[in-house]
């Protein structure tokens, strides 16, 4: 119903006209949304208006000098109609024609600003003034064009799409390091290309209204880029970051180049934190194999500037090239090279039904990491298909080493883990009626022989009949190849949609390893219990369909029925051992979301999994891993079956900025395999499987509140968990049920105590009891807190204090590092000064606790280091 | 009220869901109003009232329909392009390159949606929050002078609105009561409205048949429900503690984020929420 608007015009000593009415149609029909306008006889400037509700009527009050008055109805579907009156009080009908009014005819009539459908072309030359250097400043300078601080480029307001460089889209969205760096005077043109759809498959689907920046280059080829430069004591540090770029018509590269020695693990960027790639990991389950190791220390849970002790050389080169038939290649090579050492103290207590027996080790690990990466794309996209297809390498020639040093022995430990990847990827989008369907693909093929030798050898009982001797080395093979290919639509009916994919998986495998042992003169192979050749195949076919119903606002309900069909093959033909699993599988998931009133929200959910062993899990003959475990796996393959449940309430009251919520969990899961531990009196492990059903349990709750007050500007939060976890163990020859309970609490409070200076704190605390046939085995407590205090001085600088208090039963470790950052603005150069670890506190100890083990790790930090870095462009 | 950080990945874990639950469209109970018409305006203003010059564009688009319509940043439809297909993985990466543009103007209004009121969407930090007025509150004086802007004649007309004064030029020529961001209620389409001190002008650049969009629809999922008193005082409350309020709503979601640099995060948020002094409704009427 639009309503009414009533207008007091001129003075008010003139008296009220009041106009009603109603507008019809020929029919007699009431027409709504017509707009009544009122003007003085023979003039053109509008004195009052209605608009016609509901029910065709309208009421119009006016106060105005003259006699007469003309009454014009309009709107877009019928024809206007104008009537002439007094100037008194008094109802009027309307009786309206339909009429369409043509709206190219407003089209026309308006005056646009913007000229669509062209590309603009700007002559760099005739922009530039003598103080701009880069291509930026010169944008700055065009009409339409506008640079915001942040270096994004704006077109008639709207932020541009995507910045070519002679057509090419190097850098993404990451535009700004090429206009915020490349020199104007290598420009020729600046173009603009209005309504441009990236994606020409979605064209007509999809029309863009937004624009996209062309630069085109003068020269052949120009070369710009970034710099970060920093150095420290002590030792003597180093950490060195550069990004050269160079552009030419048909070819693009940005490359850079990284070094540090400061303990910043720069390789994190290279993993693609993009949901394709998360996607991926879990369709595919393809991790690095690693069947053998060295025992690594568990690094300690914080920054890792205070304890990563590296030395890390990183090369990256993006390189794009325009091809004919309106293809493009994109490719993406990096190069680590990085060597890191590890230090520290372990305490390891193994719980035996018998016994308890304590081992102190000294570890000095020397990890080598030595690899090649490199990704083509090539990306077609034309009006009726879109096609992207990756191909991707990976070459590792990987290296560890570790001295392993207790008070009567002393071990050396070399693994070569060298790991080689071929895979391919490819999408395709193609329109079948109304709906887009999307086919992907992928092949994917690695191999990875790694050889661990440890020396002096060890399980002498097992290799020589518990004499000592020199040396032992475990050989371990796997090849695998894979083969996925999948198809997907969306469809909808009524309150549903579903959304269904069609799979095919297809994997095969081998691995086979040996062991060989060697003393002074000669070198013996132990025979065919150590000895796998292993064949695995297995086969996924599955049809997954999300359905999600929705009623309102409130109540949403999903169901994910997903049907596969298993089959995996085993076969050790030298062994003469084989198995096979046929298998289809449901794996139900329901959930119901509900939520009550504006601020309760409560959800349930069921799910019901099957889960299926890994083939690398089952060798026939033993392997070693690593000093301490001699491993055989001659069972079936693992199945188990996990039933998981959650009940969750939420209350969320943002006029109070108030949160809570309360979660239960409880999983349930069923085994047909229970692992064995024979635990050595050396401390030495025999891993094995036997047959044999068993049941885990967890229970978990866990609640959350936050409330933010107004007049502090801070937030207080507090979030506490309790868990329970009970699972049979077999540790030599006895079964018993394991149990663990944890408690976690952990307080948080974010203040911003001036315009200038905020604060944090928080706090952790960790309670985890051990239990074995309800005795209790041990207890840990950990206690970690942390706070920082950020100064804003002026609006160019911070300085950050960070402190960190862990108190692990009666250790205590404190860190505190500060960090000052000043900016250059106007020349764009930012300059960091970091000293971290400033107490020098030379160790860090934690405790890790597993069903029947402690260990105790004390872990060499780096000492105190001071750092300043400068960041510049060339 | 943007999200301030630079974290792609958090998004794209907002977006899955966005997209996912509204990839059901179509659903709603309400008829939806098929568009007749789309207008652009250009919307030209200063977020920073202590510093004039720093001067910022955008876009507008309105949809015109039989019965509602409505106005919101062009920007801000650009993922609707997507998600009106159902091209989730291309929204992904696009998503993940940054190719998605932001917006200063997270709301979307919606006129005559439900009969006689103003149903307004609009974000604070990662939510969502729906407030809804009458659409009285909008009551208009209609002044003698009018000019021609463009090929269009028009005439003026005077509103205040969200603690500023503002003077609107509507044209007769085009019978749509209907302007940007939500300004309607004139005989005529609004071609250009701007504040008495000009620190927000929208001016109309563009009418076009529909493209792209169908229906005028309020999308069916869940949200808060406030006034928009309420939605004011929360609005203020997250411009104090920017880095505070968004941190408590990402965890009362369950999830958890550390920052690499915590202080320039904090000092980039809260000189971000320092810029934007300037809305363009300094107050709830």
């Amino acid at each position: 119903m639009f309503l009414l608007f009533i207008l007091f015009l001129q003075n008010p000593l003139q008296s009220q006209t009041v106009l009603k009415g109603k507008v019809r149609d020929e029919n007699q029909k009431p027409l709504s949304h017509i707009n009544i306008l009122v003007y003085p006889h023979g003039k053109q400037n509008l004195i009052a208006f209605g608009i016609s509700r509901g029910d065709g009527s309208f009421e119009i009050n006016l106060r105005t000098a003259t006699d007469s008055l003309r009454l014009e109805a309009t709107s877009v579907h019928y024809r206007n109609d104008s009537l002439f009156i007094a100037n008194t009080s008094q109802e009027v009908l309307f009786s309206l024609v339909p009429e369409t009014k043509d709206l190219s005819e407003f089209v026309v009539r308006a005056s646009p600003i913007v000229q669509r459908g062209d590309t603009i072309s700007y002559l760099v030359s005739s922009f530039a003034r003598v103080q701009d250097r880069v291509i930026a400043d010169v944008l700055k300078q065009m009409p339409g064009i506008e640079v915001e601080p942040s270096g994004r480029i704006l077109y008639q307001g709207d932020p541009i799409q995507h910045f070519y460089v002679e057509g090419l889209d190097l850098m993404g969205g990451r535009y700004g390091l090429v206009s915020g760096n490349m020199p104007h005077r290598s420009v020729a043109t600046v173009q603009i290309l209005e309504n441009h759809q990236p994606i020409k498959i979605l064209e007509d689907r999809l029309p863009s209204h937004r624009a996209s920046l062309n630069i085109t280059l003068k020269r052949e080829v120009t070369t710009t880029g970034t710099a970060r430069l920093g150095s420290g004591l002590t030792p003597l540090l180093w950490d060195a970051n550069a990004t050269p770029m160079m552009f030419t018509r048909n070819f693009q590269l940005a490359g850079s180049y990284q070094a540090n020695n400061t303990g910043n693990d720069a390789t994190r960027q290279l993993d693609a934190l993009t949901m394709e790639g998360l996607r991926d990991r879990m369709e595919n389950n393809l991790t690095r194999p690693s069947v053998l190791g060295i025992p690594l220390l568990s690094p300690p849970g914080f920054n890792e500037n205070r304890y990563l002790d590296n030395n890390l050389h990183l090369l990256n080169a993006n390189a794009l090239v325009r091809l004919p038939g309106e293809l493009q290649l994109r490719s993406n090579l990096h190069y680590i090279n990085d060597l890191r050492q590890q230090q520290g103290n372990t305490r390891r207590t193994l719980y035996t039904p018998s016994d308890t027996l304590v081992f102190d080790e000294q570890i000095h690990n020397e990890l080598r990491d030595n690899a090649l990466r490199g990704e083509f794309t090539l990306t077609r996209n034309t009006k009726n298909n879109y096609l992207n297809n990756k191909l991707e390498f990976q070459t590792y020639h990987n290296q560890q080493s570790g001295n392993f040093t207790t008070d009567t022995t002393a071990s050396v430990q070399n693994l070569r883990n060298p790991f080689h990847t071929l895979s391919n990827r490819l999408n395709m989008v193609k329109p079948i009626g109304e709906k887009l369907v999307q086919l992907n693909s992928h092949l994917y093929y690695d191999r990875s022989p790694h050889q661990l030798a440890i020396a002096p050898g060890r399980f002498e009982e097992v290799f020589s009949a518990g004499e000592a001797y020199d040396k032992i080395i475990q050989q371990s093979n796997l090849q695998r190849f894979s083969a996925t290919h999948s198809a997907s639509l969306s469809l909808g009916w009524r309150r549903w949609s579903i959304t269904p994919r069609l799979g095919f998986q297809f994997q095969q495998q081998h691995h086979s390893s040996n062991i060989v042992t060697q003393t002074d003169q000669s070198s013996s192979e132990p025979g065919e219990n150590f000895i796998n050749s292993l064949d695995g195949l297995r086969t996924r076919t599955y049809l997954q369909t999300e359905w999600l119903y929705k009623r309102g606002e409130r109540f949403t309900f999903t169901a994910d029925i997903p049907v596969s069909h298993i089959y995996i093959q085993l076969q050790d033909k030298p062994l003469e051992r084989e198995q096979q699993i046929n298998r289809v599988l449901v794996d139900p998931r329901i959930s119901a979301d509900y939520r009550l009133g504006n601020f309760w929200r409560t959800r349930a959910s069921w799910s019901y999994r099957n889960q299926l062993g890994e083939m690398d899990g089952i060798h026939y003959a033993w392997i070693l891993t690593n000093h301490r475990n001699l491993h055989i796996n001659d069972a079936p393959l693992q199945e188990s079956q996990t039933q998981s449940f959650l009940a969750f309430l939420g209350y969320r009251n943002p006029i109070e900025a108030f949160f809570s919520s309360l979660t239960y969990m409880y999983h349930i899961r069923n085994n047909n395999l229970l692992y064995t531990n024979t635990i050595n009196d050396d401390g030495t492990t025999l891993r094995g499987a036997i047959e044999l059903q068993n049941t885990a349990r967890t229970h978990n709750v866990h609640a959350r509140a936050s409330k933010y007050f107004s007049r502090i500007k801070s937030t207080l939060s507090a979030q506490g968990s309790l868990g329970l976890n009970i699972q049979d163990q077999w540790v030599n020859e006895e079964i018993f049920p394991g149990k663990n309970h944890t408690l976690t609490l952990a307080p948080k409070a974010n203040i911003r105590l001036t315009e200038w200076m905020n604060t944090e704190w928080s706090a952790e605390w960790l309670y985890y009891d051990t239990y074995r046939d309800n005795v209790k085995l041990n207890t840990v407590n950990r206690m970690k807190y942390f706070g920082n205090l950020l100064f804003f001085p002026a609006r160019n600088q911070h300085l950050a204090i960070t402190g960190e208090y862990y108190q692990h039963e009666n250790l205590n470790n404190y860190f505190v590092d500060l960090q000052y950052r000043y900016t250059i603005t106007a020349r764009r150069i930012d300059v960091d000064v970091r000293w971290v670890n400033i107490f020098n506190h030379k160790t860090y100890h934690d405790y890790h606790i597993g069903p029947y083990s402690l260990m105790e790790n004390q872990y060499y930090l780096r000492p105190t280091q001071l750092v300043v870095l400068v960041r510049f462009s060339f | 009220m943007v999200f301030f950080y630079n974290l792609r990945v958090l998004l794209l874990s907002a977006f899955v869901v966005t997209i996912t639950t509204i990839n059901s469209f179509g659903q709603n109970h309400r008829k939806p109003d098929p568009i007749e018409v789309m207008c652009f305006y250009n919307v030209t203003y200063r977020p920073d009232s202590t510093d004039m010059d720093y001067v910022l564009h955008e876009e507008f688009t309105l949809f015109i329909g039989a019965d509602t319509y409505q106005s919101q940043s062009s920007n801000s439809l650009i993922p609707f392009l997507y998600i009106n297909v159902n091209d989730l993985d291309g929204f992904l990466s696009a998503m993940a390159q940054g190719k998605i543009p932001p917006t200063r103007f997270n709301s979307t209004h919606y006129i005559n949606n439900p009969k006689g009121k103003i149903t307004s969407i609009e974000n604070i930090g990662m939510t969502e929050y729906k407030y809804t007025v009458p659409m009285e509150s909008l009551q208009w004086i209609i002044k003698p002078e009018n000019k021609k802007i463009g090929n269009f004649a028009v005439q003026k007309a005077l509103t205040t609105f969200g603690g500023r004064e503002w003077v609107a030029w509507f044209t007769t020529e085009i019978p749509y009561s209907a302007g940007p961001y939500l300004f309607h209620g004139l005989p005529g389409l609004i071609v250009k409205i701007s504040d008495t001190r000009d620190h927000y002008i929208f001016e109309l650049h563009n009418i076009s048949n529909p493209e792209g969009f169908e229906f005028i629809e309020i999308p069916d999922k869940p949200r808060t429900t406030l006034s928009k008193a309420e939605f004011f005082v929360l609005r203020d409350r997250f411009n104090q503690n920017p880095h505070a309020s968004l941190m408590q709503s990402i965890e009362a979601e369950g999830a958890s984020l550390t920052f690499d640099d915590p202080a320039t995060a904090q000092r980039s948020a809260n000189e971000v929420a320092r810029r934007r002094n300037n809305p363009i409704e300094l107050k709830a009427d």
